[in-house]
Order: C-alpha cells, then structure tokens, then sequence
C-alpha cells in the first residue's frame, strides 16, 4: 500500500530534514522519517486506517502548510527520529489482537529519552510508528520491538489453531 | 477449584507456575547467568526470557497435566522490576490471555512471595523479611494492607552481595549469593565492616563501597581470605536484617516471623533469624529454594488470591511498572 506521490521508499534508518524516504512503500516493509513532520511535497501522507502510514504527528519546527521544513525557525527544537513498520498478517482478528497486546507498554513514563510507540490497525495490517529523540534510542527499540513481534508470532502459530478451533464449534468461554 | 497460571520474569529468573486450590501443579524456571564479575543488563535478561518462555509454558502445562481448557485465570508480574524482562513476560500473558479467553490479573512481585510463604509454610500473620536482589522490605499486614515497616534505603542486600562477587569474581551459577554462601562456611576471620541500621531502615551502599575498596588491598597483602571476607560481610549484613526484623516484631507483637526472597534460602540468615526468634519465644518460618527463589508458582497463587476476590486487570490496564510498592495494593482477599 503505498501514499499519493510516494517513490519507491522502504528503507529504514532516519532521515535528516525534507526529502528523507519518508513512509513506508508497502506491506511488510519499514520506512524512516526525521523531524516528526511531513517530509515534502512528494511525500503526502494519507491518515487514518487503510490509507498507509498514520499521519505524522507535526512538530511545531516543521508544520508548514507546503510540507517546507522550517529550519531557520527550528532553533532549540528537538529534532525527533521515526521508524514506521507495516506488517502484515493472515486476518484483521490476529493484526488486532497483536495491537491489543503491544499497546499496554505503547505510552512511556515521561522521562528524557523515552521512546514513543504508536500502534494502529488497518484491516490485516498492523501499523507500528516509533519515535526517539535520537537515532541510539531507536535503534534499540527497533530491535526490542522486532524481537517481540517475532516472539508474538511464535505463540500465535503455536495457540491459534486450538482457538480458531474452539472459536467454530462455539466452546469459547 | 479454580486453576492459575502465573508468569514471572521481573529479574533474571523466569518462570512459569500453575496453581490450583493451594496446591503447586507445576513450577519450572531457568536462569539467566553471566559470567564471573559481570551482572546481567536488561536487554539482554530480556532476550534470555524471550527464548524460553515458550518452551516453560509447555512444560507448565505438561507437568500440571491441564491443558488451556483447564486454565481458569492468567497472572503476571506487573512489577517491581527490570522494565525489559518485565514487558517480554507481560506480552506473552497478554497474548495467551486473549488466545485462551481467560481474565488476566497482575501480580505485586512482593506480594508473591508474602503469599507463596504463606502458602507453604502455613504462617498466620509473620512479620515479614522479604531480602532477594532487588528488594529488602520488613513488612507486616495490617488493615488490608502489607505494610512496609522498614527497608533499604539505598540498594537491597542481595545487590551488595551480588556486587560483592564480581569484585572478587565469584561465579554467578547458579546464583553468586549461593557461592558467597558456600565460601562464607570456611571464613575463619570476622573482618570489621561498617554497620548501617537507621531506626527501622537499613543501608548497604556504604557496607559495599568499603568492601569493594579494601577487599584487593587486603587480600593481596594476606591480611584476610577471601572466605573471610564472604563470612565478614554475610555476618556484617544479617545482623542488621535480624535487628530491623526484631524491631518491627516488637511494635507489632508479633510471634511469627517469616523470610521470603531469593536471600532468604541462606542457611545462616535461617539461623540467625531463628536464634532472635527463639530469644523472643517467636516461631520462624522459611521456604525452600524452591519458592524463595522467583518463581512461577507465587505469581500463579497471589494471582489465584486476587482473582478469587474479585481482581481483573483489563488489558488497557496491564501495563508493567518498575517501581511498585508492595503496600501500593489493596488486599481484599484476606480480613
């Protein structure tokens, strides 16, 4: 799934002011952004489920009406680093239920460095943003964030079938 | 008869415990270990959990004979703890919550422990001593409540002694205060520590700095072992835990004191906890590697408690918290 006027995108890291790669290109992949906002006018994103990424929450730095960064008027703002991962899976009941599990830990205590987790679904696809103030605090929430993914899906595979299983012949209490 | 399963990880042990009726089904666990003079970080303890919580899971099942069916209830620690290992527990009781259709409860790891030693020894109402890695608490119930009535007030006890072994590169397996424990038996000399109790605190940062300054320059010049040094601290660091303990038996009245926390397996606490208690005509009461040791199964039955009161824990609200006191909780399953 990709945005109106999105190149190719997909890589991930981060991205340093406008014309970074920007969102996601599609299911399964993971894209980067810097600054908190808008990349560019070639990078529009479409918001809410079933339009791609989530929009960006805008920084004040970077919130022009063009998608222009502001960088004169950035001064003492916090530049802040994005990953966007789209990941999808066999139907919209596991990308929920994934949601539902992820989102509890989601909302950080306030403290310098914490990182921001943002989930949301769009029919089988769930939708992960994750914010830092630096690229070293991503990074290793990228790899925790992977890593329980990748555990998630492991219980999924071995509990689903009993469910689903229970979930037809009506014996779900 | 309801039966819980429990999930515990907040520190390098993890395990998984079913409970049905006062009786343990099951209780495996493993172990994160470092090498000699390294301790464990959170990422990493986190990653361990990860690899084996699966595997625990099906042994937990296994052992119980119960299958999903049978489960009635899902406990976790919610905390206090390291925040990683606390998540990657915390997610996987999430996700078998909602796969099984059971409620989910989240446990006070302090109050896990209180509630597993009560369990197994049969104490009625004890004064207390909760001593492991990260927590050193004296706490009595009272009103609905485990209050603390004393504690550290810097690091727990078993975070001096762990320290203690990397200083002198003491093995961390199976655990570095059962190596301490061990060497601590052919200590001939008691080497003058300094002893820290405040009223009804205690504070074992300065007992650690002084240790870990002196123990190299002493032991290279022969003045001491390092068995004396283990005996020295060991003595040093229980004889204050003892007079905390003491103190608060005696605001209480109490004649039952009980230890709980992964400190609490060492043979000569037990003694000396029992030579003050039978000084005050009180009763001591231990439990045994088993279940002083994180674990499971005291997740499992303190979530057995809450959820035979009434507790749920809606998954909006099953968050971890590293920093969760024990008398944060409202028991309502005991008068």
């Amino acid at each position: 799934m990709r945005a109106a006027g999105q190149g190719t995108g997909g890589a991930a890291g981060d991205a340093d002011g406008p014309g970074g790669p920007g969102v996601p290109g599609g299911p399964g992949e993971a894209g980067a952004a810097g600054d908190g906002g808008p990349q560019g006018a070639g990078a529009a994103r479409a918001s809410g489920p079933g339009g791609g990424a989530p929009r960006v929450p805008r920084g004040s730095a970077a919130s022009a009406q063009n998608g222009s960064c502001q960088c004169g008027a950035r001064g003492a703002e916090r530049r802040l680093v994005q990953l966007y991962i789209t990941m999808p899976f066999s139907s919209p009941m596991e990308a929920e239920l994934v949601r539902r599990v992820l989102s509890p830990d989601a909302t950080p205590l306030p403290r310098p460095g914490a990182v921001l987790k943002d989930f949301t679904v769009s029919g089988n696809l769930l939708f992960i943003r994750l914010t830092a103030a630096d690229h070293r605090q991503l990074q290793l929430s990228i790899s925790s964030c992977l890593q329980q993914l990748s555990l998630l899906m492991w219980i999924v595979q071995c509990f689903l079938p009993v469910f689903l299983a229970l979930l037809h012949s009506g014996q779900r209490r | 008869m309801p039966a819980v399963l429990g999930f515990e990880g907040s520190a390098n042990k993890i395990g998984v415990g079913v409970v049905r009726d006062g009786k343990v089904l099951a209780n495996p666990r493993r172990t994160y270990v470092t090498p000699p003079g390294t301790g464990f970080l959170p990422g990493d303890t986190a990653r361990h959990h990860r690899a084996v919580i699966l595997d625990l899971l099906q042994e937990a099942l296994t052992e119980s004979g119960l299958t999903s069916q049978d489960i009635d209830c899902i406990a976790y620690t919610k905390g206090p703890g390291m925040g990683a290992p606390l998540v990657s527990v915390a997610v996987v009781a999430r996700t078998v919550a909602q796969l099984w259709n059971k409620p989910l409860v989240g446990v006070n790891h302090c109050i896990g422990h209180i509630e597993m030693g009560r369990l197994i020894t049969g104490a009625t109402s004890p004064t207390v001593l909760y001593v492991s890695g990260g927590n050193t608490q004296v706490i009595a119930y009272s009103e609905h409540r485990y209050r603390i009535f004393g504690e550290t007030i810097d690091i727990a006890v078993g975070n001096c002694l762990d320290r203690f072994a990397r200083v002198l590169k003491i093995s961390n397996d199976p655990s570095p205060g059962y190596n301490i424990e061990q060497m601590a038996k052919r200590g001939k000399k008691l080497v003058e520590l300094p002893y820290t109790v405040k009223g009804m605190d205690v504070s074992f940062s300065g007992i650690l700095s002084f240790i870990e300054d002196v123990a190299h320059r002493m032991l290279a010049t022969g003045e001491c072992t390092p068995e004396d040094l283990c005996f020295s601290l060991q003595e040093t660091v229980f004889a204050m835990l003892v007079e905390i303990t003491e103190r608060a038996m005696a605001h209480c009245g109490s004649q039952e004191a009980l230890i709980v926390g992964g400190v609490g397996c060492n043979v000569r606490l037990q003694e000396m906890m029992a030579t003050m208690c039978q000084e005050r005509g009180a009763r001591l009461f231990a439990t045994d590697e088993r279940f002083c040791i994180d674990n499971g199964a005291m997740i499992a039955q303190a979530g057995w408690e809450m959820f035979q009161a009434g507790h749920r824990t809606p998954l909006s609200d099953s968050g971890v918290t590293q920093r969760y006191r024990t008398d944060e909780v409202e028991v309502t399953w005991r008068d």
